[in-house]
């Protein structure tokens, strides 16, 4: 049996009613969807909650899901689209200062990644990708750690091969500059 | 093409092969584009580390516990604790809004009523002593015709009658301000008291 196939059968289960069903295709993707929020938000924190936001909206519509593109596409949108609304409106409460976002990148209590060298390097890398403007952020985290193609990644965000390879290059130059020099 | 450009195509792989060859052939006769080349590909290969890192499971187990816990929460509460949220917000907004707009604008006082005389003098400058109109022995000696003029003045005025109207409803025998108010009974009395005090304090 395909992927595919298993996600089609998972898909028609849970509309049957199984809850079990749901359960596994979260199972399958919960890494993917923590991931592509984490290194998009910058923090265990953040992520948590857009996983979660994620879940509720597959919930809801996973019913109307049409098979017109494969369930981790789908999913991968719903991230993609929840993890760039989460980010503005922490901006928003960033600016009326309701949210702290360095106590949220210093606590790692909360983490999830225990090995401190591994932690230390992805802080760095999280704080770099916090650099750069949200589009190429998003692009270059799919292109460099999903290993999308540019196809893919256009389905997802909607925008034109040429606008991402455009994109990952502003962001693969400013990264490692700021990479190199710690430009923080 | 910029050569910055050129390296992240190439360790991109979205170079043809005949545009990857004639990179390489400019690659190995530039020193130069040899250590920026170097510096990407390091780059790229520290990324690559962190593609897959441990993370410690039991988060992940925890999640769908998690999710479930929320989704009741939402199934009892519904969108009640954002809408009751978002509505004090927009009442919070809306009264800040107010008092602004109440703070940089005065009350409006109603304009001051001027009643005049039947000769068109201004009743109030009759009685200020500071006014060019006050005479004291025109008061005395004129005081209750004045008052009756005023009276009918006030009466014409709310009614909007004409002078030949007036007759009808104002009392042609006795009309003089003394007997009026001898003719006022208690009941009366106190009515006037609070209309008067209505319109002064109170503005209606």
């Amino acid at each position: 049996m395909t992927d595919t196939d298993n996600d089609f059968e998972l898909i028609n289960s849970f509309i049957s009613g199984n809850q079990a069903a749901f359960n596994k295709i979260v199972l399958k993707y919960q890494q993917k969807i923590y991931w592509h929020a984490r290194r998009m938000t910058g923090n265990h924190l953040d992520a948590d909650e857009v996983v979660q936001e994620v879940l509720i909206v597959l919930y809801n519509k996973l019913k109307d899901f049409q098979f017109k593109s494969s369930l981790y596409t789908w999913i991968y949108k719903i991230t993609a689209t929840r993890s760039i609304n989460y980010l503005k409106k922490r901006n928003l409460r960033q600016i009326f200062s309701f949210d702290d976002l360095e106590a949220k990148s210093v606590s790692s209590s909360e983490d999830v990644i225990k090995d401190l060298e591994t932690k230390e390097k992805l802080d760095s890398l999280e704080k770099a990708l916090q650099k750069v403007p949200l589009r190429q952020r998003e692009v270059f985290i799919m292109r460099n750690f999903d290993e999308m193609s540019y196809e893919e990644i256009s389905e997802i965000t909607g925008v034109t091969t040429g606008g991402l390879k455009a994109n990952y290059f502003h962001a693969m130059k400013k990264i490692m500059e700021i990479m190199q020099n710690n430009e923080y | 093409m910029n050569t910055n450009n050129k390296i992240v195509e190439y360790l991109d792989g979205q170079l043809s092969q005949e545009e990857k060859d004639s990179f390489e052939n400019e690659l190995k006769s530039s020193p130069g584009l040899q250590s920026e080349f170097q510096q990407y590909k390091k780059f790229k290969e520290s990324l690559t580390q962190l593609r897959n890192i441990e993370v410690d499971e039991s988060y992940f187990i925890e999640t769908i516990p998690k999710f479930r816990t929320r989704q009741s929460v939402l199934k009892r509460y519904g969108v009640v604790p954002k809408l009751t949220l978002s509505l004090s917000t927009l009442l919070a907004v809306a009264l800040v809004f107010v008092l602004i707009f109440f703070r940089s604008n005065k009350v409006a006082i109603p304009n001051k009523v001027v009643v005049v005389d039947s000769n068109g003098v201004d009743f109030s400058t009759l009685l200020d002593p500071s006014s060019d109109n006050f005479n004291l022995n025109y008061i005395s000696s004129n005081e209750a015709s004045h008052y009756d003029s005023l009276l009918n003045s006030m009466i014409t005025k709310a009614l909007d009658l004409s002078p030949d109207e007036l007759s009808y409803v104002a009392p042609s025998n006795n009309s003089d301000l003394t007997s009026l108010l001898q003719n006022i009974n208690e009941k009366e009395a106190d009515n006037i008291y609070n209309e008067v005090l209505k319109q002064k304090i109170l503005g209606r």
